[in-house]
């Protein structure tokens, strides 16, 4: 019998066993190699992505792991809901969250040159929730964090909620107002995002 | 057999105020007293030392003797107070403890109990008890001389209870007279061997009119101490439990018993009695349970003071006449002729327990009536029945006890009783749409607080599936803000009982799971109908023994948090499930097992919760109703592309656990 409480292992590679035509709503765990190569071989083909509409994401293994997620975010046009869980993932963050704002034609987070038509990630995203990061204590963050409010909201694609949530101590923060502007509020009480099943 | 003047009657609380008019413990030792005790706070070391110690070592001994008597507990706390008083402890006569010898106890244990002290004395050798990892240790011998060090105070045994022996050695002896000894008992599983002999002749020729109790649950003992010579020890006694064999010779006991109160018998064979024949005990006798005993000595006599009677396939009972109990308050009676009971003359009953054996209903039927008289009084609170009859009978019976707060009824299998009869049990006689309002029976048991149905069998086709649905009709007809009402299903017998707490319906089978409880649910008109039973017992093992929880097939859903290894075939026979929701169960598969697409599993299962999966096996399979999946581990996961896809046609969510 496996201990119950020993450290979560679930593979990416499970997902590509199984054939989900109208998966809807998914929690996947990240911690296998290349798992750009992963999604883009077999789960968009045996996964119907363009109908997901909540994707929530954590890994447990190497940080790099995460490196990967702004291509995976990239065929998801359909994604409303997105849930990160950044554990493990080493500071500073500004880099990863930029490619919340704007993207180049690469797909990547790259300065966006003259004549290069822009595009939004998930433009259908409503709902962005990062789980295990505390935005106080990181100043450099909040710029980057604003623009993603307000470039968002700019191109037609806004975030309705932004929260970051953060276990220890039990924390919670939405950064989007009632107006759409850009805010920092504690949520009472501070619950973790859980996929009901 | 002279008694041990050290050991006079116990002293009493008034006693000791007559002697000592004003005298409590705390007065005499205020906690200044204790100021050589280590464990007492440092501001009660800092006061002035108290003259305590100049008190005489004897009216410490009353004080300590009674303080002892009254709290039990209060033992240890005065030996620790200082050497002194330990001592004195230990050499005051009278003082009880209790010494339990088993595969653990050392020598040294033995030793260390004061010298003359009387012993309630425990020895279990095999007690299941003792952590695991000491029964490597287990010796015979270390044991045997723990034994022997006890025996040699057997004069001041007030109690044995032997439960086992450890090993082969059975070379025990007892010397020492059993002067002291009120209670013996003696266990069924006990082997004995060669000491049975010794201590059973220890106890026939040396025990006083002290002795008042004895429990023989060994049949081999009972043959022993049943025979005329052993007689005498009889007729001190206050309780006595006798578990036989069946006996070839009647043995003629009854007069012999004289001070009896509690009288339990298996097995006893007894000889006719005329009335003439004078036997005490039906004077003084306030418990009696039989099982296979001659009832014939009741006959014509009065029990005035018998308050509680049980009697199980009783024999010499056709040849009946009456029995009169004027205080029984509670009977229990078990027989394939029940007329018996016409006899029996006792006030209005509280509690009843009857089991019939009659298999057909019209049997049963003349059976149950002949209880009329008892169920007419209108007096019972808690019924056990047992009786194949008709539903208009027992309806037309259970009307006729108004005051019922406790009901359990034995049925043979679920077309015993129908739905529409069992709503009769809802509160207010709820309608519902589980039956015909023409077919509704008027309520039952207003007062009901406890329900319990007990199946023998609970067959394996879909006839069960119409009655859970009424019985969650039933727990939601009581107001669930009133917290007193409770409905309990069993099936089974021996190890494949089951018991089962139904409860209110719900809209969703999200239920909060509690301890080691266990969660199945059927579907009603009313929502899903979980039922719950705990999962282990208290030392965290499983509560039947079995490889696999037995689950009722007819489960259409099931949760638990308890630690499960299961293949996915043991999911097989289900043949309605929809929700799995097992947060810690590992789903594999047998290596011998075929996969089974028409299994109803992959058609109905719409939930699957699990802790870790081997789905490998069942790569080429569809769950065509899966909507949601999750899985905390997945292991023996195949490379990408090199086997089949598990195919999950509907599945709209899918996430691992990531809070486990």
């Amino acid at each position: 019998m496996v201990d119950r409480n020993a450290c979560l292992h679930t593979s990416l590679p499970r997902l590509a066993t199984l054939k989900l035509p109208q998966v809807r709503e998914l929690e996947v765990l990240v911690d296998a190699e290349e798992p750009d190569y992963l999604w883009e071989k077999y789960i968009a083909v045996n996964t119907r992505l363009s109908g997901l509409k909540l994707l929530s994401l954590s890994t447990t293994g190497e940080p790099s792991y995460f490196n990967d997620v702004p291509k995976i975010l990239g065929s998801l046009p359909a994604l409303e809901t997105l849930v990160l869980y950044y554990r493990h993932l080493v500071k500073p963050y500004v880099t990863f969250f930029e490619v919340f704002i704007l993207m180049n034609a690469q797909g990547t987070s790259e300065p966006i040159w003259e004549g290069q038509i822009p595009k939004v990630l998930c433009p259908r995203l409503e709902s962005l929730q990062i789980e295990y990061i505390s935005p106080t204590d990181q100043p450099e963050l909040m710029p980057v964090l604003k623009s993603i409010v307000t470039l968002r909201a700019i191109i037609g694609s806004p975030l309705n909620s932004f929260t970051f949530y953060d276990a220890y101590p039990d924390k919670k923060w939405e950064l989007i107002g009632r107006d759409g502007s850009f805010i920092m509020e504690e949520v009472i009480p501070a619950q973790s995002f859980k996929l009901d099943i | 057999m002279s008694e041990d003047s050290d050991f006079g009657s116990p002293l009493t609380r008034s006693d000791v105020r007559s002697r000592y008019p004003g005298l409590t413990l705390t007065s005499l030792f205020p906690p200044t007293s204790y100021k050589s005790h280590d464990l007492l706070p440092r501001t009660y070391q800092s006061l002035p030392r108290h003259k305590a110690h100049l008190i005489p070592v004897e009216t410490f001994s009353e004080i300590f003797l009674f303080t002892v008597q009254d709290d039990p507990h209060s033992q240890t706390n005065l030996m620790l107070v200082c050497r002194h008083w330990r001592d004195i402890m230990l050499s005051t006569p009278g003082i009880h403890s209790r010494l339990r010898i088993y595969s653990g106890t050392r020598k040294e244990d033995i030793e260390r109990f004061g010298r003359r002290w009387l012993l309630d004395v425990t020895v279990d050798g095999q007690d299941l008890s003792v952590d695991w990892r000491y029964k490597q240790y287990l010796n015979p011998v270390r044991f045997h001389a723990c034994f022997m060090a006890a025996a040699e105070a057997a004069s001041r045994w007030r109690s044995l209870a032997l439960l086992s022996l450890l090993g082969g050695d059975k070379d025990l002896h007892i010397i020492q007279p059993l002067q002291h000894l009120e209670s013996f008992k003696l266990d069924a599983s006990c082997e004995l061997g060669n000491f049975l002999e010794p201590l059973l002749t220890a106890i026939t020729t040396t025990v006083t009119p002290r002795f008042t109790v004895m429990e023989i649950f060994h049949p081999d003992a009972v043959l022993h101490l049943v025979q005329p010579t052993h007689f005498r020890i009889f007729s001190s006694l206050t309780t006595l439990r006798l578990i036989c064999r069946r006996m070839q010779n009647p043995v003629d006991i009854l007069p012999c018993l004289h001070k009896l109160e509690i009288f339990e018998a298996h097995h006893l064979s007894l000889p006719i009695y005329s009335p003439g024949v004078n036997l005490p005990l039906t004077q003084i006798l306030r418990v009696l349970h039989l099982k296979s005993v001659s009832i014939q000595w009741m006959e014509g006599r009065i029990f005035p003071a018998l308050e509680e009677c049980s009697i199980i396939f009783p024999l010499y009972a056709d040849i009946f006449q009456s029995v009169y109990m004027p205080s029984c308050s509670i009977l229990k009676y078990d027989s394939n002729n029940l007329r018996t009971l016409e006899h029996f003359h006792h006030p209005p009953l509280a509690r009843l327990e009857v089991k019939c054996g009659q298999w057909r209903r019209w049997r049963g039927n003349l059976q149950l009536a002949t209880l009329h008289r008892i169920f007419a009084a209108q007096s019972l609170t808690c019924l056990y029945l047992e009786i194949k009859c008709s539903e208009r009978l027992l309806a037309y019976m259970l009307g006729l006890a108004p005051s019922l707060e406790e009901l359990w009824m034995g049925l043979s299998n679920p077309h015993a009783l129908s739905s529409a009869f069992l709503l009769a049990f809802a509160a207010g006689g709820r309608s519902t749409s589980v039956v015909p309002s023409s077919r509704a029976i008027a309520p039952l048991c207003r007062q009901l607080r406890k329900l319990h149905l007990h199946y023998k069998r609970w067959s394996r086709d879909t006839e069960r599936n119409g009655l859970i649905p009424a019985f969650g009709a039933i727990v939601a007809s009581h107001p669930a803000k009133e917290q007193t009402f409770s409905f309990r299903l069993s099936f089974g017998e021996g190890s494949e009982l089951q018991e089962w707490i139904v409860h209110e319906p719900v809209e969703r089978f999200d239920i909060e799971l509690q301890g080691d409880r266990t969660f199945i649910g059927v579907a009603s008109p009313h929502g899903i109908v979980p039922l719950s039973r705990a999962s282990v017992d208290s030392d965290g093992d499983s509560l039947t023994g079995l490889e696999y929880p037995p689950l009722p097939r007819e489960s259409e859903y099931i949760a638990t948090d308890e630690d499960l290894e299961l293949p996915i075939d043991y999911f097989f026979s289900f043949h309605s499930l929809k929700e799995v929701r097992m947060r810690k169960l590992d789903l594999g598969m047998r290596s011998n097992t075929q996969s089974s697409p028409d299994a109803p599993l992959f058609h109905t299962l719409k939930v699957l919760i699990v802790y870790a999966s081997r789905l490998s096996p069942l790569a080429i399979q569809t769950f065509h109703k899966l909507e949601r999946y999750q899985e905390g581990f997945a292991s023996d996961v195949e490379e990408p592309g090199q086997g089949w896809l598990t195919e999950m046609p509907v599945c709209i969510r899918r996430s691992p656990d990531l809070l486990l």
